[in-house]
């Protein structure tokens, strides 16, 4: 699948004490505080990654992100090494999101400006190309509306593979698919 | 992986951190023993096993059923091989075979890394097992003694085997089952049809 798409810039879950996830994993069993390191590393790309996924107001993604972080904090003996703790939140994520989906019985609407926050900054910044930021969000759009017709299953894959900058491996492991329908 | 100490004091910094170690203290939410997926995942490898067990079984009725089916006399007793093929072919067997095998296949899909097999990959190796265990089923006699029991015991089924019994008997057309109790080497096949007929 090769698209022509800006890949955005992706707020990759950072650890400032280079702690990896795994190690996080594993303390949080014995102390259950150091939970909040991983909350904190993965509030902000889940939460994007949601409004992706097409969950629209910020109470349903705040509500959504709530539950996964529980069900990965009740769960967290079921996290194998075998795959990677991103992955693994990923798809809790993605399996929550299509929860609330089927509960409200609503087809999800893709949405890719997730960085709106950031262009609304852009466009206060006087120094900064305005006509640029438009026309960024212009084209947002129109790979929005693209997307939308496309079946649910594809655009779950290019959502991961071009938005959230994802290999083909982390998304059979999100998705739950074998990695040769993630190719196909 | 070894056990990390941090030196500075862990503090939520984020209210929404905060909100969720909140709900997990005020829902009094533990962490699940590890135990409880190991077993989950092996008791979905055990059930895949033996709905494969079952399709295996069905397969080696299935085998039995489909070799005893008299085919060299399907135009005899039928007109058409499509109704021949209607009237004979063991479906309970070959719907309990699919069945089956589509509940191994879902099991296995379940586990823990199941979804990494490709589905062709998949449905190759159930076919495989069922057609292997079916077949050694099959050669100890385990697909005649099923087929027979199922007869017997399931008032709704009735074996291909005992039914076409009654396609062989129709004088009308030509047929007439019975056993030869007396050859007579002597008596030459004319002679044979004259004492029917006189009979």
């Amino acid at each position: 699948m090769r698209m022509n798409i800006r890949r955005h810039q992706q707020e990759q879950p950072v650890s400032k004490s280079d702690v990896s996830d795994e190690t996080l994993v594993v303390n949080t069993i014995s102390d259950k505080k150091q939970f909040v390191r991983l909350i904190e590393r993965y509030e902000k790309p889940l939460f994007r990654y949601l409004y992706r996924c097409g969950v629209a107001t910020q109470e349903d993604r705040e509500d959504i992100l709530q539950n996964v972080f529980m069900n990965v904090y009740k769960n967290l003996q079921q996290f194998d090494i075998r795959l990677s703790f991103s992955s693994w939140i990923y798809r809790i994520t993605y399996n929550e999101a299509m929860t609330f989906f089927r509960k409200k019985k609503a087809r999800p609407e893709i949405r890719l400006d997730a960085n709106l926050e950031s262009w609304i900054d852009l466009v206060r910044d006087e120094t900064a190309d305005t006509s640029a930021v438009a026309r960024e969000r212009l084209s947002s759009e129109i790979i929005s509306q693209e997307l939308s017709q496309l079946t649910k299953s594809y655009r779950d894959i290019l959502v991961l593979r071009f938005f959230e900058d994802r290999s083909y491996r982390e998304i059979s492991d999100i998705l739950t698919i074998p990695m040769g329908t993630v190719y196909f | 992986m070894t056990l990390h100490n941090f030196s500075s004091p862990i503090i939520a910094k984020t209210p929404f951190a905060k909100k969720v170690l909140r709900k997990i203290d005020d829902e009094h939410i533990a962490v699940r023993p590890r135990w409880i997926f190991l077993l989950r995942n092996r008791l979905l490898w055990a059930f895949a096993f033996l709905a494969v067990l079952v399709a295996s079984v069905a397969t080696a009725a299935m085998f039995f059923v489909l070799i005893h089916m008299d085919w060299q006399h399907a135009l005899i007793t039928h007109r058409t091989w499509i109704g021949f093929l209607r009237d004979s072919l063991p479906f309970m067997w070959i719907g309990i075979l699919i069945l089956f095998s589509g509940i191994g296949y879902a099991h296995i899909r379940t586990t823990a890394y199941g979804y990494r097999y490709p589905l062709v990959l998949s449905l190759i190796g159930i076919a495989v097992a069922v057609c292997g265990l079916g077949i050694i089923f099959f050669m100890s006699g385990f697909g005649q003694i099923i087929e027979e029991n199922a007869h017997e015991y399931l008032p709704w089924y009735e074996s291909v085997l005992y039914e076409k019994q009654s396609w062989l008997n129709g004088p009308n057309e030509e047929l007439l089952l019975g056993a030869v109790t007396l050859q007579d080497n002597t008596m030459d096949h004319s002679q044979a049809l004259a004492n029917v007929t006189t009979a």
